[in-house]
Order: structure tokens, then sequence, then C-alpha cells
């Protein structure tokens, strides 16, 4: 979808999903910002990014925590 | 064992004894030119008590926050009970080292016990934290004092903080986010402070004002009890006028930390200790000019003449730039952020949207980071993602260049402050996107306009963080720009 052909409207209904009204005086602005995120997600298109490239997130379990043991079954 | 008169009466002379050269006088009080370094060491021998010096700040403080509006609470009772407590410690000999007596400030999203923590927000107003942050308890646990919470732009979110002026000149932004701290160390209210870096809010402050801001290799100093921008891209670390003050506090704060999950396993090294390391032979980075577009001409200069300055000390220079790749990569920082922001601020959004402002604003309307939370709550998980995909492309990139270099140095800001670079990219946000540490440091001033602070931006590889103080002492030492302060 371009950044450009987003409405007023469809910004509206996907702040509702997110329980957040937004008011029309602010609308326009969000507008703008929104439409500037997409710009920058458009531009990372380009980039070559490997089908197997994995987010940089990090999830572990770190070694020495302390774990909690289950209570020993008689 | 020194008496308490004793003391005391060594301490008024000793803070006036202290001053350091400076271009003019400040107006109407004592001085207080003071290093960490410093004041610890006469603390330490007993010539300077803490009850005298976080006096004279407490009244340097009310003399010049109305000018500078650096400071958004002042807890000048518990600080004067804390140096109270460390006077009596320390002349019972139980010295606990650098930081005893030492009155600090802490950016206003420090959690700190019972003293209001606003995150410069309408939003939280009312808000008064149970426990400190880990940074404050380690700083507190050294025998610091906190005396006060610095202002900062709503949640921090902006390179200008609200209602706070420069020094240098007060028509003139501290710039942000950590804009309060940056403005009141270079006035001379502070000594010592902490800040917080998303988008470069250490660093622009630091350089924007003139003094030291260090962002520790992310993970290196815990997160835990400070109001987030970005789980994944915050920083927090110390800001001082010197590089061996910000050593010394790095060394107190830094460590893991089991309360955050980002916390690196790392144990902290002494970073003081190892300032003094040479740097003949190391093979130093610098920004190519072709990557300086639009950066003001002093900057430009300061910069150049800076990389001499570590050449004429042994460094290998050699000019880097960076592929089309690795700018766009760079991009996915602001998805990254915003993202983490907007699920930080649904609480917010959700039922308090209306008392968005900074806490000083009585505007309702005035909140550029509503809109900006309420734009990126709109993103989706998948590009999010997506951005945290490229953030895995830009570490690679930069890791080739890196494997050739020990340390990069770039102009910490295109431009001093409030004199507008609009087609300027600074570099700021690339190093918490990797999270390598950097530093900002004083390399000079404008000429036009003239006498505003110029910093310089020193960064290394992943936990070499000692190494990128030991670059910046080197510098410090060769130059004098640290020293000057400004005439408020």
């Amino acid at each position: 979808m371009q950044a450009g052909s987003i409405t007023k409207e469809l910004l509206r209904t996907l702040a509702l999903t997110q329980g957040v009204t937004l008011p029309e005086a602010r609308l326009d602005a969000v507008l703008k910002q929104y439409q500037a995120y997409l710009q920058s997600l458009a531009r990372m298109e380009s980039l070559p990014i490997a089908r197997e490239a994995e987010p940089e997130i990090l999830f572990t379990h770190q070694m020495g925590s302390d774990a909690v043991e289950p209570p020993a079954r008689k | 064992m020194t008496s308490r008169r004793e003391f005391l009466q060594y301490s008024a002379s000793a803070v006036a004894a202290m001053a350091l050269p400076q271009t003019t006088p400040s107006p109407g009080q004592d001085l207080l030119p003071l290093t960490v370094a410093e004041a610890g060491r006469r603390i330490a021998s007993k010539q300077l008590s803490p009850v005298e010096l976080t006096r004279q700040m407490l009244a340097r403080i009310e003399a010049l926050n109305p000018k500078t509006g650096a400071l958004i609470t002042v807890a000048a009772d518990q600080a004067m009970d804390a140096a109270r407590t460390a006077e009596r410690e320390i002349m019972q000999g139980k010295y606990r080292g650098p930081m005893h007596g030492i009155p600090f400030g802490a950016k206003d999203t420090y959690y700190t016990q019972g003293i209001r923590t606003t995150a410069g927000s309408y939003v939280l107003r009312d808000h008064y934290p149970t426990f400190d942050c880990t940074i404050v308890k380690k700083l507190k646990e050294a025998g610091g004092i906190l005396i006060g919470k610095t202002n900062l732009p709503e949640f921090s979110f902006g390179g200008v903080t609200p209602g706070c002026h420069n020094p240098w000149d007060l028509t003139r932004n501290s710039g942000g986010s950590s804009g309060g701290s940056g403005s009141a160390l270079a006035a001379s209210m502070l000594i010592a402070a902490t800040g917080g870096d998303t988008s470069g809010s250490i660093r622009n402050p630091s350089s924007t004002n003139g003094v030291v801001g260090f962002k520790p290799t992310f993970g290196l100093v815990s997160r835990y009890g400070v109001v987030p921008i970005s789980w994944t891209l915050d920083h927090l670390g110390p800001m001082a006028r010197t590089v061996e003050d910000v050593a010394i506090m790095l060394k107190i704060i830094a460590g893991p930390d089991p309360m955050d999950q980002f916390s690196a396993r790392v144990a902290p090294q002494d970073y003081p200790q190892q300032l003094k390391r040479s740097i003949r032979g190391l093979r130093v980075g610098v920004l190519s000019q072709s990557e300086m577009k639009g950066f003001h001409p002093d900057t430009q200069k300061a910069f150049m003449d800076a990389a001499k300055v570590l050449e004429g000390q042994g460094a290998q220079i050699k000019e880097v730039t960076f592929t089309e790749n690795t700018h766009i990569a760079a991009e996915s920082h602001g998805i990254i952020r915003i993202c983490e922001a907007a699920t930080y601020h649904r609480q917010y959004l959700r039922k308090q949207e209306a008392e968005y402002r900074h806490i000083w604003s009585n505007d309702p309307n005035d909140s550029n980071t509503r809109i900006t939370v309420e734009a990126g709550m709109l993103l989706t998980s998948a590009q999010y993602l997506r951005a945290q995909q490229a953030r895995k492309l830009f570490m690679q990139e930069f890791y080739k260049i890196y494997n050739t270099l020990d340390v990069f140095l770039d102009p910490t800001m295109p431009s001093p402050a409030d004199v507008p670079a609009p087609n300027a990219e600074g570099y700021r946000n690339w190093f918490d996107l990797n999270g390598f540490p950097a530093v900002s440091i004083p390399c000079g001033f404008s000429t036009n306009p003239r006498g505003l602070p110029i910093g310089l931006q020193i960064s290394a590889k992943p936990f070499q963080d000692s190494l990128v103080l030991a670059v910046a002492n080197a510098f410090e030492t060769a130059t004098e720009w640290h020293k000057r302060r400004p005439a408020i």
C-alpha cells in the first residue's frame, strides 16, 4: 500500500483497534507521521535481507538464573 | 582525627580556592568549578565537607535554575540529610570511594524513591516511585548525594528540552533529551549527572553544552527503574565535565543486574585506572567529508582539527565512508524506537491521552510525543520485526568497518545549539541501534555564531568502553576545551 493512499478514516479505524480514539484535531499530524514511517519501511524493502534472516531480538534463558524446581514427588 | 569544626573551616576556603581558569567570572555566588575527582580527593583528605559542598551547590542551583531551567525538582532536604550522613561516615573513617559526599543530579526518568519522577510529562506529575532505579541505588551506595532531577522533553522525546537554556547563550536551547543534565553541568550547578540515550540523548546535550557524556555498550549499565522510550535502544550513562569524572561514575554504575533482562554478564572494569593507556598505533577511522554534507563549517573544522590532535599522538587515521545499504538500514532505528515506545505508551494513550504535555506546559495541545506514539501504535508487528531484520544487516555492515578499526570519530552534532542544519544526517542514532559505546567530548567552539560548544564523538566495538574513554582522555589531556566555563 502506498503511504499516500492512507486516509484519515483508515487511521481512525486502525487506532480504534488499539483502543484509542484519534480526535479530528490531531488526525492530520498523526497521518503525516504515520506516512513518514511507511516511507521509511518502503526504503528498507530495497535492503538485501536474506530469506533466512532472523530479527535482532533476544529471547533466551540465561545461564545460572534461579530456576524454581518442582517439588519432590513421593 | 579531624574535628568537625576543622573540617568545615577548611571547606569554605577550599571550595573558593579550587577555581579553575575560566573566561569570565560568574556573578553572585561562590564558584563551584570542581570536578568529581578533585572534590573527591579533597573530601577524602577531609579538606572539604560534603555538607559545605552540597550547601554551596544548592545555593548555586537556587540562583541559576530560574535562568537555565535545568532542574525540575530540587531535593534540598534529602540532599542535606545525605550530606550530613556522608560527613559523619567520613569523619569516622568509613570512606566509600571517590563518589562519597559528591552531589549528583539524575535525569527525571530515573526512579528515585520518594522523590517525584515525572519523565518531563504532566501525565506523571504525581508519580512518586517507591524504589530507586539501579543506577541511583549504586550511586547512593557509593556515597553519592542525590540533589535533584534534571529537565528533559516529555518522555524524553526530542533533541530540544522545553524551558531549558544553554549556559553559553541563554537564548539558545540546551539540546536533549538529557538537556537539563547538560545545562546544569555547564553552569556548574552540578558536577555529576546522569542521562538517557536512545537517539543520542546523552551525547546531543553533552556536545551542545560543552560537557562530557558517555553512552556505554548496550547492557553494560542497567536500565532497571528508568522510564523507557524503547527497550532495545535505551542506554543510560554518566555526564560530567571531564572524562575522568565520567570514568569514576561508570565504574560505580556498570555491571550485571538481574533486574534488567538485557544486562550483560560482564564485570565492570577499573575505567579510571585504564584512562592513561597510550593511543600510539591505534587505527582511528574518521568520518569522511562526503558524509558530512550540510554540517556547519565550524563543526567540520573543529572535527578535522580534533583528528589531527589524535594523529599527533600517534594514532593512524583513515577516512571512513558508509555504504548506501548502511544508511538505509539505519532507518530501522526509527521504526524500532516508535513501535517499542508505542507499546509502552498504550497504558497512557488509552486512559490519559488528554494529559500529554511537558510538565511545565499549560497547553493541552502541546505534545509532539503523543502524535508520534499514536502514529507508531498503528504499525504492525510484521513491520516492527522487518525493522529488526534490517537492524541485523546494519550490525553486519558495521562490524565489517570496525574490524579494520580500533575506534571511530565523527562530529557529535552537525551544528551547534539551535543552528539549523536541515539536510545534515547526524550519526548518533547509529550507536543506539548497534549498541556500541560512544562518548561526546568538547572539541571546540563555533565562530559564527560565536562561542557555542562543539563535540567530538568517539566510539569503539562493544565492551571496549575503556578504550573509548582512554582515547577521549588522550584528546582531553592534549587540549583545553573542557576547561572553559560560560559567563553565567
